[in-house]
């Protein structure tokens, strides 16, 4: 599980967040943190290993994260919008390189992200899902081809699919903001 | 090798020196001349009998007092029987209370139970007790141990108590997705996100217990620092009275002090307050 909120805990350094995952499924402590050294690598973090969160940026915090959840070699990674409190930029930098640890990887991901661009990019397959009550309102291939460049977003068959996506989100937060406004007349009469 | 690594990691923080914390500050220079002038208005007022002498001494005669009690040693029994008392009676106290604490965040009807009894020894003031305890366990070591752990306990377990309530939910949550154990989230989250309450409940409960033993001391005792207060006392030595607490002072700064850099040993992780 990767969160939104960097949830490394304050108390330990990155390499034995990392090693945590590992410690709690018996791995002695020596090995475990072994293995984390190298996922810390992976993710682009060797040299601060013995660094505590709060000396990280937001960033390097989700890196840390992200090589916390993989070490334990789960079947399927599940990442709850863990990019949304990054800025654009590292925002963008972030993904291109979960692309990267997924190649090494190849793990299942499901990922959940309010931005359409960010969900195109790193996926196969978008499920679209409605608000209240969350139903899935459209299940999109994501038919780009992999390795891929940041400047894939800014191809015509990315823009199609951001089209596609974005419209069926469009009338579906129209559709909800009548409805509420039917609810509570009061917001619009004043 | 990832041990020898590990002081390289933080930023290197200045050594702080002695001479810089007691007279390089704003702070500390008006600290020491708010006593020094005190110490002066009271060696005046005294000199010049405007308030009898033998009623608030002097700065003078403490100190005379103090090279007397530490040149005849009359002083080293006395502090031993006071300290010992309030070390064994702590250490209970502390034990007890982060126990207390624990198994009270753990367990919501071991917290039920738990909770009725320290509000009660809370707003009971403790010293009542000492009646009962006296019949209870004579005028000896006991009764003044007993009477610290009840006095200290309290504030250990309540504040041991919150911290283990501000575990994040996070925090566990994470614990639990790696399938921690019970216990390894106890040793993992719950603790490490506790010291600093706990350590707040060891401050709060040493204060409380330093006055617990002295108070025992003053009822019934032929030894300790409370002892050699209250017959000062009444012999009229009120130098020696004001020695005793001026010792006393000492004795608790030094134990905030000690829990204070208890707290940063931990606490190292905690990213600097600016």
């Amino acid at each position: 599980m990767v969160f939104e909120e960097a949830s490394l805990f304050p108390w330990y350094t990155a390499l034995r967040n990392c090693a945590y995952g590992l410690e709690c499924q018996g791995m002695d402590r020596r090995e475990a943190e072994k293995r984390a050294q190298r996922l810390l690598e992976m993710v682009g973090l060797s040299g601060f290993e013995h660094h505590y969160p709060g000396e990280l940026s937001v960033g390097m915090q989700q890196r840390a994260n992200l090589a916390r959840a993989i070490a334990v070699d789960p079947e399927v990674l599940l990442m709850d919008e863990p990019f949304a409190a990054l800025d654009a930029q590292t925002r963008e930098l972030m993904q291109s390189e979960l692309l990267g640890i997924w190649a090494q990887t190849k793990k299942t991901v499901v990922f959940i992200t309010h931005q359409i661009d960010e969900a195109i990019y790193l996926s196969d397959r978008v499920i679209v899902m409605s608000a209240r009550p969350g139903r899935i309102i459209d299940d999109v291939t994501v038919g780009l081809g992999r390795p891929r460049p940041l400047e894939i977003k800014r191809s015509r068959e990315f823009a199609a699919l951001e089209e596609r996506i974005w419209g069926q989100l469009f009338t579906e937060v129209k559709r909800n903001d009548e409805s509420e406004r039917e609810i509570l007349p009061s917001a619009t009469s004043r | 090798m990832t041990e020898s690594a590990r002081p390289l990691s933080l930023p290197n923080v200045p050594r702080h020196s002695w001479r810089r914390t007691l007279l390089g500050s704003e702070r500390a220079r008006y600290g020491i001349a708010g006593v020094v002038v005190i110490l002066a208005i009271w060696e005046a007022v005294s000199r010049t009998e405007t308030v009898k002498s033998v009623l608030i001494s002097s700065p003078s005669a403490v100190a005379a007092a103090a090279i007397d009690e530490f040149a005849t040693g009359a002083i080293w029994p006395n502090l031993e029987a006071t300290l010992s008392v309030w070390v064994i009676g702590f250490a209970i106290a502390s034990t007890l209370g982060i126990a207390i604490g624990l198994l009270s965040g753990r367990f919501r009807r071991f917290r039920y139970v738990a909770d009725s009894w320290l509000n009660a020894t809370n707003v009971a003031p403790d010293l009542a007790f000492v009646p009962i305890l006296i019949l209870w366990f004579g005028i000896g070591v006991t009764f003044k141990i007993v009477l610290v752990v009840l006095t200290g306990t309290f504030y250990v377990a309540v504040n041991t108590l919150a911290g283990v309530k501000s575990a994040e939910g996070r925090f566990l949550r994470v614990g639990r997705s790696f399938g921690a154990s019970e216990t390894r989230l106890l040793r993992t989250v719950i603790l490490p996100g506790s010291i600093p309450y706990i350590i707040t409940g060891l401050r709060q409960g040493s204060a409380r217990t330093i006055v617990a033993v002295i108070v025992a001391e003053f009822v019934s005792s032929n030894q300790g620092l409370g002892f050699m207060i209250s017959l000062s006392g009444a012999y009229l030595d009120t130098a020696k009275v004001m020695f005793g607490i001026a010792i006393l002072a000492i004795l608790g700064m030094l134990v905030s002090e000690i829990l204070g850099r208890i707290e940063r040993r931990f606490d190292a992780w905690r990213p600097p307050v600016h």
